[in-house]
């Protein structure tokens, strides 16, 4: 099966801010995908989660994380915790869409997993692909 | 090379256009592509370098407005 990845300009210009190391986190996310899609995260050393994953339906975030899709990643940035091979987490996550498993993702953000306010981050609808979304 | 889907987002957002759709499918077709072109979106070749994907990227944002 080919899984493709796709971006926009809004993740281009974010992807121009961050220093290489970060861009190389993007970098291995998506040549991972592309030879293995998601459905074995042992090819992962960090974690996929949807990102309404833990939160409770009534939680306004889940309807807007399911509703579009979105997934995130754990980059290994700073570093990763914990010692096992795949399915570690990390402070910074990319965020990107996955509408219904299929065979394409389109990368969102790159972020620290929680805000100042330890608020778990959320991209906000502009930085989504809206035809991604239900 | 960068390759725009907007074709293929169409697609995706009403389904292929059918002869004979007439007025009504002309006018929908428009909303859509201007949907598409409001936020094209670019497809990353399968079994680029890293490098050649970092390119692209940073190709795509120096063009972008």
């Amino acid at each position: 099966m080919k899984y493709t990845v796709e971006f926009s300009e809004s993740f281009a210009k974010e992807f121009t801010r961050v220093p290489q190391e970060h861009q190389d986190a993007v970098l291995d996310f998506v040549v991972i995908y592309q030879g293995h899609g998601l459905n074995d995260q042992t090819k992962y050393p960090g974690r996929v989660s949807p990102s309404w994953h833990n939160l409770p339906v009534n939680h306004p975030n889940y309807a807007y994380t399911k509703q579009q899709h979105l997934w995130h990643y754990h980059v290994g940035l700073p570093d990763y915790a914990g010692a096992q091979l795949w399915g570690k987490t990390s402070d910074w996550v990319l965020h990107f869409q996955w509408p219904d498993r299929g065979p394409t993702v389109a990368l969102v953000d790159l972020y620290q997993h929680y805000t100042w306010d330890n608020k778990f981050y959320l991209p906000p609808k502009s930085a989504l692909s809206e035809e991604f979304g239900d | 090379m960068v390759k725009m889907h907007f074709l293929m987002r169409l697609e995706q957002q009403g389904g292929p256009l059918k002869k004979g759709d007439g007025l009504v499918f002309s006018q929908i077709d428009k909303e859509r592509m201007n949907k598409a072109l409001a936020s094209p979106r670019f497809s990353i070749p399968n079994g680029a370098s890293k490098e050649e994907i970092r390119q692209l990227i940073l190709g795509v944002a120096s063009q972008s407005k």
